[in-house]
C-alpha cells in the first residue's frame, strides 16, 4: 500500500513539475510582453489553464499547500483575463515569487512552505481590483445584431466586446453559411482567416429549416481595418458582412437582455477550498466526492437566477389576469422562457461538470499495481498510459476500477512470462502492458493490451469440454469470436493451477458481468505467442456528444462524430469494383464502399437506390470504411441513454437519445459498423497489438 | 406526457372471481395476487408483485439486428425501457397494436422491460387447489410457464379444496406466466 502510494506521489511530482517549467516558461513571455505595453489573451488563457491543472492535481493529492497557491494565483490571474486588473509590473512578479515556493514545494520542503505560502496569499491579497462590473455599462443597443447573440454572451466575451467599443473599434457583423457536417472545421478556418484583421467577439448558429444542409452562422467581430480588407482576407462565398452602427435609442432594450450581473449574490472568495460534498450515485462506491467550491457558488448563483426568473414568470402572469394587452406581454414572456432555457442549460452542465474527474489518475494508479505485482514475481514490466485529457462522470471511475484492475492481474500474472522465457521466446525482456482510454462519442472505451503469451483457444476449449461448462456436440460449431468468448465462461481458465491472484477461472466472468451489467460491453482478441487485447466499453451516460445524424429511409440514426473521419463526395466513375465489392479511393488508401441497411440486416424493398452524393468515412482505430445513407442530417449534441441488460447482446447501437421527435435515434457503434462491414479475416486477426 | 399514458391498477376490494390453481398444495410459495390480460383470445395472468406500471400502447422505436421477439425501445421518464412483444415471444400469431393494447412495466433483476399485451382484464387472488397438469406447455414454452389456472365461481369453493371435476369448464383456462422465465433468453448454454 506504501508502496502504490509513493508511485502515486513520484507521479504526481513529474507531472506537476511539468507544470511549474511551462508555467514558468509562459510567465517570462508574459512579463516581455507587458514591457512592450500589449496584453496577449492567449498567453493569459495558457497560464490559467496550467494553473488551474495544477490546483486540480495538486487537490486530488492532497497536496493542501500547493492547490492553495495555484488557486491563489488563479485569484490574480482571472481578474487580468475579465479586465478587472491592469497588467503591470506589480501583476507579473507575484506570479514568479508564487512559481519559486512551488519549486520549494515540489522539492519537498512542505512544513517550512506552508508559512511562506502563507505569507504569498497576504501579500496578493493586497492587490486591488476592480469590482465585478454591475451589469456591462457599456454594451448599448445595436442595429441588425441578432438580440440572442448579445444575450448568450458570457461574462468573457461581455469585456471583451466592452473593451473594443470602449476603445472606439468598429464592430462588424458577419453571416456565413456552413456545411452542417464540418461545422467545426470551417469555424476554426474563418477564424484562423480573420485573425491577422479581427477579432471573432461571439458567433451564434441561426435556427434552420430541417432538411438544409447548410447552417447560417452569425459572428460578431470587431477590426480596424476596412470592410473590403476584411472581405480579401475572408474570401468566403455568400457571406455577408455589415458594419454596426450603435443606436442609443434602443439602449433599454437590448439592456435589459443582457444577464444582469446585480441578480447575483456577492462571491464570497474566502470559501473557496475544495470541500467534501456528499455524493448519491447509486454504482459509485465511495459516497463522496471532492468538488471545488467554485462550483458550489456557481451553483448557488444559478439556483437564484432561477428564482428571480421564476418570480418574473410570476408577474407576468399576474399583469395577464390583470388584463393587460397579451401581444405585448408576449416579447417578455418569451425573453424570459429564453433566459429559463440559458439557466436550465448552465444548471445542468455545471452539475455534470462538478461530477467529473480525469480518467488518466485511475488508469496511473492501476499501472503502479501493474508493477508492484510484477516486482513480486520478478517480472519486468513497462506500463504505457494513453488517455490525454479525457475528464469523465465519477460513477464511470468507480464502475471501471475493478474490472480493469482484474485485467491488468490476468495479464501480469499469467499473460507476461518471466524475463527468461520471454528471452528464450526471442521477446524483450521487459513486458509491455498498455492501457488506453478514449471516448469515442457515446461510449468511454478502456483498452487493456499485453504482448505476453495469449490464450490459445484450443486450450479454452478443451478446458471447457473438460469441465462441462460446453455441449461437446455443440463445440465444433462455435464460431471464432464465440469461442473467445469461452474466456469469459465462470470457473474456466487455461491455468492449471489456481495462483494466488488470478487464473481461478472467475476472473474475466467477473469482469464480463460487471461491464454487463452497467449497460457496456467486453471484447477479447488474442493471438497464443503475441498477446491479449480486451477492449471494455461503458457507455458515458452523462456525458452529452457531439453526432453527426443521418437519414436512411423514414429512420434518423446517430454516428458520433468522433467516429467520422471526413464526409466524401461521391463520383460514381470513382467507384471500383474488387472481389465483388465496391471500393474508392480515399486521401488515406482505398476505402470499402458499405450501405448502412446491409449492415443493419434492413430489407430494402424494390430498387436497388442509386449511389448517394456523400459516404461517409467512418474510422475505429486503423480501420476505415465508407459508409452509404440516404442523406446527412447535420451535427447535434446528444444524451444517449443505454439499453437495459436485455438488449446487451445488441452490439450495433451502443443506446439512444431522445431528440423529441416522434421516435428515437439510435446511436451507432462504429465499432460494429467496421467489424460488420470489413471482411472476415481482418476482423480478429489485424492488429492485436498493432 | 407519459403520466398520462399510465394507468393505475386497481385492487378491487371482493373479487368474486379468485383463481384457482394447482401445485401450491397449501403451501404459499406462489404468489398470491394476479394481473389478468389478455393475448389472441386467450387468457394470460402475472404476479402482480412484478408490475410496476401499465401504459397505455404508444409507439416504440425499432431496432435492427435485436432478436425477433424485441418489439422496440420506448422512454418511459428517464428509462430506456425494451418492449418484448409477447404475442411473438409465445409464438402466438401477430396483430397490430391499437386502442386496447397496453404494455406492462415489469421489473425483472433491475431492469425494467415492457411487455406488449393485447388488453388488462383485473386483478385476482390464487387459490389453493388441486394441480392441472402444465408439462405439454412447458416443452413447448419452457420456463416462461409457472402454471395453468382456471376462474371458479367462490361460492363453489370449499375450504380445503376444490373438486375440478365439479367446476363446470365454460370458465377460460388462464395461464401463469412466469416473468423471469420469460426474459430468459432461449439460448444455449455458452452465453452463460
Amino acid at each position: 500500500m506504501e508502496q502504490a502510494d509513493e508511485e502515486k506521489n513520484k507521479n504526481f511530482f513529474s507531472e506537476e513539475a511539468e507544470i511549474v517549467e511551462a508555467l514558468s516558461r509562459d510567465l517570462l513571455l508574459l512579463e516581455q510582453v507587458q514591457e512592450a505595453g500589449q496584453l496577449d489573451l492567449g498567453l493569459i488563457n495558457e497560464i490559467l489553464r496550467s494553473v488551474h491543472t495544477l490546483k486540480g492535481l495538486a487537490g486530488m493529492f492532497g497536496q493542501r499547500a500547493m492547490a492553495e497557491l495555484a488557486h491563489a494565483l488563479e485569484d490574480l490571474l482571472e481578474p487580468l483575463r475579465l479586465g478587472r486588473l491592469d497588467l503591470g509590473p506589480q501583476i507579473t512578479a507575484p506570479p514568479f515569487e508564487g512559481v519559486a515556493r512551488m519549486h520549494g514545494l515540489l522539492s519537498g520542503g512542505e512544513e517550512g512552505e506552508s508559512m511562506r505560502v502563507a505569507e504569498f496569499k497576504s501579500l496578493l491579497r493586497g492587490i486591488e481590483r476592480r469590482p465585478r462590473p454591475q451589469a456591462d455599462p457599456v454594451v448599448a443597443g445595436f442595429r441588425g445584431v441578432d438580440p440572442q447573440l448579445l444575450s448568450a454572451l458570457t461574462e468573457f466575451e461581455q469585456h471583451r466586446l466592452g473593451t473594443c467599443i470602449e476603445q472606439g473599434i468598429p464592430l462588424y457583423r458577419l453571416r456565413v453559411p456552413l456545411l452542417l457536417a464540418s461545422l467545426d472545421h470551417e469555424l476554426d478556418d474563418l477564424r484562423q482567416r480573420l485573425q491577422p484583421l479581427a477579432e471573432v467577439l461571439t458567433y451564434l448558429p441561426r435556427p434552420r429549416r430541417a432538411e438544409e444542409e447548410e447552417l447560417i452562422v452569425e459572428l460578431l467581430i470587431a477590426s480596424r481595418s476596412p470592410i473590403e480588407a476584411l472581405h480579401a482576407v475572408l474570401a468566403w462565398p455568400r457571406a455577408s458582412l455589415r458594419a454596426i452602427e450603435r443606436d442609443d435609442d434602443e439602449e433599454e432594450r437590448v439592456h435589459t437582455l443582457l444577464p444582469r450581473a446585480e441578480s447575483r449574490p456577492p462571491r464570497r472568495p474566502s470559501s473557496r477550498l475544495p470541500t467534501q460534498v456528499r455524493h448519491a450515485a447509486e454504482e459509485s462506491e465511495n459516497a463522496y466526492i471532492q468538488v471545488e467550491m467554485t462550483q458550489l457558488d456557481a451553483l448557488v448563483d444559478l439556483t437564484s437566477e432561477l428564482s428571480f426568473t421564476r418570480t418574473l414568470l410570476a408577474r407576468l402572469a399576474e399583469r395577464l389576469r390583470e388584463g393587460e394587452d397579451p401581444r405585448a406581454l408576449s416579447t417578455a414572456l418569451e425573453h424570459a422562457g429564453r433566459s429559463l432555457e440559458r439557466q436550465i442549460t448552465a444548471l445542468q452542465e455545471r452539475v455534470l461538470q462538478s461530477r467529473r474527474l480525469p480518467l488518466r489518475t485511475l488508469l496511473k494508479e492501476l499501472a503502479a499495481d501493474a508493477q508492484t505485482l510484477a516486482k513480486a514475481q520478478q517480472k519486468h514490466v513497462q506500463v504505457e498510459i494513453q488517455v490525454g485529457e479525457l475528464v469523465v462522470d465519477v460513477a464511470i471511475v468507480e464502475a471501471l476500477r475493478r474490472p480493469l484492475m482484474q485485467l491488468i492481474r490476468n495479464a501480469v500474472d499469467h499473460g507476461i512470462a518471466s524475463p527468461g522465457e520471454r528471452r528464450m521466446q526471442g521477446k524483450d525482456a521487459t513486458g509491455r502492458l498498455r492501457l488506453r482510454a478514449s471516448q469515442p462519442g457515446g461510449e468511454i472505451v478502456v483498452e487493456v493490451s499485453d504482448d505476453g503469451a495469449g490464450d490459445d483457444e484450443e486450450t479454452l476449449m478443451f478446458r471447457a469440454l473438460e469441465k462441462g461448462l460446453v455441449d461437446p456436440a455443440k463445440g465444433a460449431m462455435l464460431e471464432a469470436q464465440e469461442r473467445r468468448e469461452l474466456a469469459f465462461l465462470p470457473g474456466l481458465s487455461t491455468r492449471s493451477e489456481a495462483d494466488e491472484l488470478s487464473g481461478r477461472g472467475f476472473g474475466m466472468d467477473i469482469v464480463r458481468t460487471r461491464v454487463l451489467a452497467l449497460g457496456g460491453h467486453v471484447e477479447i482478441a488474442s493471438t497464443p505467442g503475441e498477446g491479449t487485447r480486451v477492449v471494455l466499453a461503458l457507455p458515458s451516460r452523462l456525458t452529452p456528444f457531439r453526432a453527426l445524424l443521418l437519414r436512411l429511409g423514414e429512420r434518423h440514426y446517430a454516428l458520433p462524430i468522433s467516429a467520422v473521419e471526413e464526409v466524401l463526395r461521391l463520383r460514381p466513375q470513382e467507384v471500383q469494383r474488387l472481389q465483388g465489392s465496391a471500393w474508392i479511393q480515399a486521401s488515406k488508401g482505398a476505402l470499402p464502399l458499405c450501405r448502412l441497411e446491409s449492415i443493419l440486416g434492413l430489407e430494402r424493398e424494390g430498387e436497388l437506390h442509386a449511389l448517394p452524393p456523400f459516404a461517409v468515412v467512418v474510422r475505429e482505430g486503423e480501420r476505415r470504411i465508407a459508409l452509404l445513407v440516404d442523406s446527412l442530417i447535420g451535427q447535434r449534441d446528444i444524451m444517449a441513454k443505454p439499453f437495459g441488460k436485455s438488449l446487451s447482446e445488441v452490439r450495433a447501437f451502443s443506446g439512444a437519445a431522445d431528440l423529441g421527435e416522434e421516435s428515437l435515434i439510435l446511436v451507432l457503434r462504429a465499432s460494429y459498423l467496421v467489424e460488420m462491414a470489413l471482411p472476415m479475416q481482418e476482423r480478429f486477426h489485424s492488429e492485436v497489438l498493432r | 406526457m407519459n403520466e398520462r399514458r399510465s394507468l393505475p391498477i386497481l385492487r378491487p376490494a371482493s373479487d368474486p372471481g379468485a383463481l384457482a390453481l394447482g401445485k401450491n398444495e397449501g403451501k404459499s410459495n406462489l404468489p398470491q395476487e394476479y394481473l389478468t390480460f389478455g393475448l389472441a383470445g386467450e387468457t394470460y395472468a402475472m404476479p402482480l408483485g412484478v408490475i410496476v406500471e401499465v401504459l397505455r400502447w404508444s409507439p416504440v422505436t425499432s431496432i435492427p439486428t435485436a432478436p425477433a421477439d424485441v418489439l422496440g425501445v420506448l422512454r418511459v421518464r428517464t428509462q430506456m425501457v425494451t418492449v418484448l412483444d409477447l404475442r411473438r415471444r409465445l409464438h402466438l400469431a401477430e396483430s397490430a397494436p391499437g386502442a386496447a393494447h397496453r404494455i406492462l412495466l415489469i421489473r425483472q433483476e433491475g431492469e425494467i422491460v415492457g411487455l406488449l399485451v393485447d388488453e388488462v382484464f383485473r386483478i385476482c387472488r390464487l387459490a389453493s387447489a388441486p394441480m392441472e397438469t402444465t408439462s405439454p406447455l412447458r416443452t413447448f414454452l419452457g420456463d416462461a410457464v409457472l402454471g395453468v389456472a382456471r376462474f371458479v365461481d367462490r361460492r363453489k369453493v370449499t375450504h380445503e379444496a376444490v373438486d375440478m371435476r365439479q367446476i363446470a369448464t365454460t370458465e377460460p383456462l388462464v395461464l401463469i406466466l412466469s416473468p423471469q422465465g420469460l426474459l430468459r433468453p432461449a439460448r444455449p448454454a455458452s452465453q452463460g
